[in-house]
């Protein structure tokens, strides 16, 4: 097993358009700042793939600013991407555009590491952060940046409707009513480096990776295994890589896609292994908010629980409608929580049955 | 440091999945067909492995071509879209032939999908590596497909028996390449330089690697 190596989060960026209803600012609960709110608010633009590529670079720009780094600078530097439906959207539309985006960042940004595209449904992200670890580890690379990007559009929409995973109303994870989930667009950009190559004097690390679990449900294309097996395994492998104990770790941010068996899922999972720990777990889905960004999701969840744990507040799930009795734990409903803890982790579960858990330890930024 | 060896190699084109005589009652992508099979093929003598510590990698370049074009022209054609197949959606989606192989062939350990081509399949390999060296993993297996071509190779710890090729070193920054010591019966080991070459497919390195393999113990 990897000895936890602390990677470090020194950047990061999203953005992203509320794809939900909801009663609540996520930008205010999280902690942004006014510039990041008027910058992350701003709209993907998928009209046309050079403005939804510009959305793109411009975000990988403010998380370099964040990070204090240049293009072109002395560090080998490698691009890390992860989506999912993307490609296909826009062959939708266009079937020369295949094939547009990660060329064009590999030289708008001067990669002189490796360019990995990894694609493992709505756990693409998750994946990509886990590809990221292991590159570092090996000291391939100095820096890297992962970007995880998708739109919503006609194939996952129709595709997932049919398949009975979009909500009837409104996305609504471990309550009683909850139909399914809200797709939404989103662009998410962590810059993540090796603690020790880290030189630069004015560098924040903001969290640190210090575990990550990843298993196969080997049991449906688009249905998880009700066991939740791997899911528990993942979780599992997560916090003995972080080396900590089941008490350390206070807050989940749930992969909460709010569909029936998934939500019931996570919650028997996080009891199995948390025992009698799971009911002081605080607990919340990012997606209630802003929806489900897909290929992104990984990256954007892992930013808003670096957020929540600076700031020391934890967002609320949205959008509750009515108790669940199996659902019993603290999703933090309807109102923020303040929270101070040194651990938290984040789930992933893709179509295909890819189940990630990612371990976070707060950094040095309060 | 010689850590992991290639012990199996198949590789299938044009496979029929329903000639083979595997009964199903849905239609699988031409991609995932042969991505079940050529798995299988290197697993099939597999002993004793935990599901959870066997994992598999994918790569592709161009995904499930077939699925994605029908959904697509369905998406384009039809007057209600709902009337779209749902499973030529999922099939469209890249790594549902992962997906599909870790179901048939029962792997629920670490598994992850790239997109690219024969450099993607490079830095597939060295994260298959990783694992292993890292205990990640026990036994990786590594299953590149597009088009109507498939390739798989078994890696795992080195052990005496079945030894193949060892894998030395990697380098995947500056000329990505992969050095490997070819190891025959008389254990005389003969080392091989493979560059990878870029933009072709993703089954072209396990592939190359094979050809190397047969001209060396010819």
């Amino acid at each position: 097993m990897v000895k936890s190596k602390n990677w470090c989060v020194t950047g990061f960026s999203m953005c992203t358009v509320a794809g939900t209803e909801n009663d609540f600012d996520l930008n205010q609960t999280v902690g942004c700042t006014s510039s990041q709110k008027s910058d992350w608010t701003t709209c993907v633009d998928q009209s046309s793939i050079e403005k939804f590529y510009d959305c793109i670079e411009k975000t990988i720009f403010r998380a370099l600013d964040m990070a204090k780094l240049k293009v072109g600078s002395k560090y080998r530097v490698s691009l890390i991407v992860a989506s999912n439906f993307f490609e296909n959207s826009f062959l939708e539309k266009d079937s020369e555009h295949s094939d547009y985006i990660v060329p064009k960042l590999k030289s708008r940004f001067k990669i002189n590491g490796l360019v990995i595209s990894n694609s493992t449904a709505c756990a693409s992200g998750a994946s990509a952060i886990v590809t990221a670890c292991q590159i570092l580890d090996e000291k391939i690379s100095d820096v890297c940046i992962v970007v995880g990007y998708d739109i919503e559009s006609e194939i996952p929409k129709n595709g997932m409707r049919r398949l009975g995973a979009l909500s009837k109303d409104r996305i609504s994870p471990f309550s009683m009513n909850r139909t399914g989930t809200d797709l939404a667009d989103g662009i998410g950009v962590l810059i993540m480096e090796n603690f020790s190559t880290i030189e630069r004097k004015d560098a924040k690390i903001y969290s640190q990776i210090v575990g990550y679990g990843v298993n196969n449900d080997a049991y449906n294309p688009t249905s998880p295994n009700p066991s939740g097996a791997a899911l528990l395994n993942g979780l599992k492998n997560a916090i003995k890589m972080a080396n900590i104990s089941i008490e350390e770790v206070g807050y989940i941010n749930a992969h909460g896609s709010g569909t029936k068996l998934n939500d019931l899922i996570e919650t028997n999972v996080i009891k199995k292994n948390f025992k009698d720990h799971a009911y002081k777990l605080f607990i919340n889905s990012s997606k209630s908010i802003i929806g489900h960004t897909l290929g992104a999701a990984g990256i954007v969840e892992i930013i808003i629980t670096i957020m929540q744990m600076n700031i020391r507040t934890i967002h609320p799930t949205a959008n509750f409608s009515g108790y669940d009795s199996i659902c019993d734990l603290n999703y933090n409903f309807q109102k923020s929580a303040v929270l101070d803890t040194m651990y938290a982790i984040s789930n992933s579960i893709g179509f295909g049955g890819t189940n990630i858990s990612i371990v976070l330890k707060k950094g040095d930024v309060t | 440091m010689i850590i992991s060896n290639i012990s199996s190699m198949k590789y299938s084109k044009e496979f029929n999945f329903y000639g083979y005589g595997y009964k199903t009652r849905t239609r699988i992508d031409k991609c995932a067909q042969m991505c079940i099979h050529t798995t299988a093929s290197v697993l099939k003598t597999e002993e004793n492995v935990m599901p959870e510590r066997l994992g598999l990698i994918t790569v592709t370049k161009f995904g499930c071509t077939a699925s994605r074009k029908s959904y697509l022209d369905q998406l384009n054609s039809l007057p209600d879209k709902r009337f779209a197949s749902p499973k030529d959606f999922v099939q469209s989606i890249s790594n549902i032939p992962n997906s599909m192989a870790t179901i048939e062939n029962n792997i629920m350990g670490f598994t992850n999908n790239f997109i690219g081509g024969s450099e993607s399949t490079l830095i597939a390999l060295w994260q298959v590596v990783y694992l292993l060296k890292n205990n990640i993993a026990d036994k990786m297996v590594l299953t590149a497909f597009d088009n109507d071509i498939c390739a798989s190779l078994k890696v795992e710890k080195q052990t005496d028996s079945e030894k193949k090729l060892e894998i030395v070193e990697f380098d995947l920054q500056e000329k990505f390449s992969l050095k490997i010591n070819l190891v025959d019966e008389m254990k005389f080991k003969n080392q091989v330089e493979v560059n990878v070459q870029k933009n072709s497919l993703a089954p072209d390195l396990i592939l190359k690697l094979e050809s190397i393999l047969k001209e060396n113990t010819r």
